[in-house]
C-alpha cells in the first residue's frame, strides 16, 4: 500500500500559552486539498510546520515520507507560496522567480525561461521588469504564485492563494492549481472561503481553534452553510454602476455602497461567485477585487463544533 | 535522486555549498547598495568630515595630529568599525523573518548555514569597502604635514580596520541569529566596550578596542608616541601577532557558532505567534 503523501498524527503545537494547533490528525494521499477555516484557526501554522518553517511541539508530521523541519531533500520537491505577500522589493518580477530557481539548481538560462513563461502565464509579461516595490497585491500574489509552480514541485503548499485577486485571475489561478493536480502534484490550499476550495476540490480539510473539526466532501459542508446568509466585499472604482447591475441578479439579497466599494449578501454564494467570474471575464463589470468576511463561515464551524 | 516509494520528476541536482554561498552573497551584495542600512553605514564613516575639515581650517599642526590620534581612537575603533558591523549583521535573519521573506531562504533546497554564510561574506564585503572611508574622512582634509608623517599609521589603522571588522561583524552576527533585539543588545555592547576601554585596568584587555590600539601602536613615529600612547588609550599594548590571533578567533568562533545555530532556530514573525 502506498503511504500518505502528508502525514500528519498527533500534532499539537503551542506559542508559549497559546496552543495554535491541537491534537491534530490527518492523511492525504494525493491530489488537490482544501484546508478551510476562520482566521486564526491554526492553517497558516499547520502550513509552516509542513513546509518545515516550523517544528511541531508534539506528534509526527511527514511529507513524502521525510520530515520537514531543516530538510532541503523535501524542499527540493515541495513548492511553497506563504501568506505573506513581501517579496524582494527591490528586484524586479523577472530577477526574483529567476533567483529562486537559481536556488533550486536550475541553471542560468532555465532559471531565465521559466520565469518569464511562468510570469507572462500569470498575467506579468508587461510588469515582470518593473520592481516589486512598486507591485499591487494581486500582482505579488501572482508572482509569488510564479515561483511556486515554476519548478514542477512535486507537492504544492499554498496559503490563502486568492487573496487579493480580481474575479478572473482568482478563476485562472485556479485552473493552474487543477492542471499542476492534473501532472501528479499534490496540492494543499487554505483559505477561510468555502467557495474557493469548492472550486479547487471536494476533498476538505475542516480547521477551527487548532483542531480539525471536519475531513471529507465539500459538498456536505455546503449544504451546511447555505443555511447562513453570505456576504461579499467588493472593490471597485464604480460602486453604483457595479451595484445597479448587481441589483438585477436574483441571487442578490442586499447591496451596501461602503467607501472602497460594495458590501453584498447573498443566499447562494457559490451561483454568485460563478456569475461574477463570467462577467468580469468578459470585461463587463469594473470588480477590482472581492474578499468575503468569515462571519458566516464561522457561525458554520461553531455549529459544527457545538455538534462533536 | 528521488525517494522510490514516493517517485518524483526529473529536476536539477541541488546547489552546493559553494555554489549557495556564491549565490546568496552575490544577490545579498547586490541588495546591500541600496537599502536604508548603506546610507546609515555612509552617515557613520563620513561623520568624522564634519569635525576634521574645522580642525584642519582652524587648528595648529600639533592639535591637528592630536585629534587624528582622538578620532582613530575614540570614533573610528570605538563606534564606526562596531557600528557599521552592527548595522549589517543584523539584517538577516530576524528582520527577514518578520517581512515574511525568510520564507524564501530556509525553504529552498540549499542548508541554511549555507545562506546565513553567504549573507555574512556579503556584510562583511560591503563594511570592507565602506570602512576605510572613515580613515581617510578623518585623515585627509588634515594639513600636509601631519597627514604625511602619519600615512603610516592611516595606513595601519586601515589594515586593523579589515582585521577587527570581520570579527566584530561575527560577534554580532552570532548575537543576531538567536536574538530578534540583536540591535539593541549590539548597542548596549557597544556602550559597554566602549567604557571598559577608558578604564586604566587590566579589564580594558577584554575588548576589541585594546587590541586595535596595540595594532596602531607600533606604527606611531617615535617623536609622537608619548603623546599618541596617552590619546589612543594605550595600556601596555599587546604584540600585533596576539591582536591579529584575538581577531580571528572571535571571528572564527562566533561565525562557526551562528552557522550551527542557524540550522536550529526557528525563526518566526512576531504575527505568526499568535495564529
Amino acid at each position: 500500500m502506498t503511504p500518505p503523501i502528508l502525514h500528519v498524527s498527533n500534532l499539537t503545537r503551542s506559542f508559549g500559552p497559546v496552543v495554535a494547533l491541537n491534537e491534530v490528525s490527518f492523511d492525504v494521499p494525493g491530489a488537490i486539498v482544501g484546508l478551510l477555516g476562520p482566521n486564526g484557526a491554526g492553517k497558516s501554522t499547520l502550513l509552516k510546520i509542513l513546509t518545515g518553517e516550523l517544528r511541531p511541539s508534539l506528534g509526527t508530521v511527514e511529507v513524502l515520507g521525510m520530515t520537514p523541519f531543516g530538510n532541503p531533500d523535501l524542499y527540493h520537491r515541495i513548492g511553497i507560496a506563504p501568506e505573506q505577500d513581501s517579496l524582494f522589493e527591490d528586484l524586479t518580477g523577472f530577477q526574483f522567480v529567476s533567483f529562486m530557481l537559481r536556488m533550486r539548481g536550475w541553471d542560468p538560462p532555465e532559471a531565465a525561461k521559466r520565469a518569464g513563461e511562468w510570469l507572462d502565464r500569470l498575467g506579468l509579461a508587461d510588469a515582470m521588469h518593473r520592481k516589486t516595490g512598486g507591485y499591487s497585491k494581486g500582482m505579488r500574489q501572482r508572482t509569488k504564485l510564479a515561483t511556486t509552480f515554476a519548478h514542477d514541485p512535486d507537492v504544492i503548499f499554498l496559503d490563502e492563494p486568492l487573496t487579493g485577486l480580481d474575479p478572473l485571475w482568482r478563476h485562472r489561478v485556479q485552473t493552474s492549481i487543477h492542471e499542476a493536480a492534473a501532472a501528479g502534484a499534490c496540492v494543499l490550499f487554505s483559505s477561510h472561503v468555502l467557495h474557493e476550495v469548492e472550486e479547487a476540490t471536494r476533498q476538505v480539510l475542516l480547521l477551527n481553534r487548532g483542531r480539525v473539526v471536519a475531513q471529507g466532501d465539500a459538498r456536505e459542508i455546503r449544504a451546511l452553510i447555505d443555511t447562513y446568509p453570505h456576504r461579499v466585499i467588493l472593490e471597485t472604482s464604480k460602486p453604483r454602476e457595479v451595484g445597479v447591475r448587481l441589483l438585477q441578479w436574483d441571487v442578490v439579497e442586499s447591496i451596501t455602497v461602503t467607501p472602497t466599494g460594495l458590501r453584498v449578501t447573498t443566499p447562494k454564494p457559490e451561483a454568485f461567485y460563478s456569475r461574477l467570474t463570467i462577467e468580469s471575464a468578459e470585461g463587463d463589470l469594473p470588480v477590482e477585487g472581492l474578499v468575503s468576511p468569515d462571519d458566516s463561515l464561522q457561525a458554520l464551524f461553531e455549529t459544527l463544533v457545538w455538534k462533536r | 535522486m528521488s525517494d522510490p516509494v514516493f517517485p518524483g520528476r526529473e529536476r536539477p541536482r541541488r546547489l552546493d555549498a559553494f555554489e549557495t554561498i556564491y549565490q546568496t552573497a552575490a544577490l545579498a551584495l547586490r541588495r546591500s547598495f541600496r537599502g536604508g542600512r548603506i546610507v546609515v553605514a555612509l552617515v557613520l564613516v563620513l561623520l568624522p568630515l564634519t569635525a576634521s575639515l574645522p580642525v584642519a581650517h582652524y587648528s595648529e599642526l600639533r592639535q591637528q595630529e592630536e585629534f587624528f590620534y582622538s578620532m582613530l581612537s575614540f570614533y573610528h575603533f570605538g563606534i564606526a568599525v562596531p557600528a557599521v558591523a552592527l548595522v549589517f549583521a543584523t539584517a538577516f535573519p530576524w528582520p527577514e523573518a518578520e517581512e515574511g521573506t525568510l520564507t524564501y531562504w530556509f525553504t529552498s533546497p540549499v542548508r541554511r548555514w549555507a545562506v546565513h554564510l553567504g549573507r555574512f561574506v556579503a556584510g562583511w564585503v560591503v563594511g570592507a569597502v565602506v570602512l576605510p572611508l572613515s580613515v581617510v574622512a578623518i585623515a585627509l582634509p588634515l594639513d600636509s604635514a601631519p597627514a604625511a608623517e602619519l600615512q603610516s599609521v592611516a595606513v595601519t589603522a586601515v589594515s586593523a580596520t579589515l582585521l577587527a571588522y570581520p570579527a566584530y561583524l561575527a560577534f554580532f552576527w552570532m548575537i543576531a541569529t538567536f536574538s530578534r533585539r540583536g540591535l539593541a543588545v549590539g548597542v548596549f555592547f557597544i556602550l559597554i566596550e566602549n567604557f571598559m576601554s577608558i578604564v586604566p585596568s587590566n579589564i580594558v584587555r577584554g575588548t576589541l578596542i585594546h587590541y586595535v590600539r596595540s595594532m596602531i601602536h607600533p606604527a606611531v613615529p617615535v617623536t609622537s608616541r608619548m603623546r599618541a600612547e596617552k590619546l589612543l588609550h594605550v595600556i601596555e599594548p599587546t604584540a600585533t601577532s596576539t591582536a591579529v590571533l584575538t581577531f580571528v578567533l572571535v571571528w572564527f568562533v562566533a561565525l562557526v557558532l551562528s552557522l550551527l545555530l542557524v540550522e536550529w532556530i526557528e525563526y518566526r514573525g512576531k504575527t505568526s505567534q499568535a495564529t
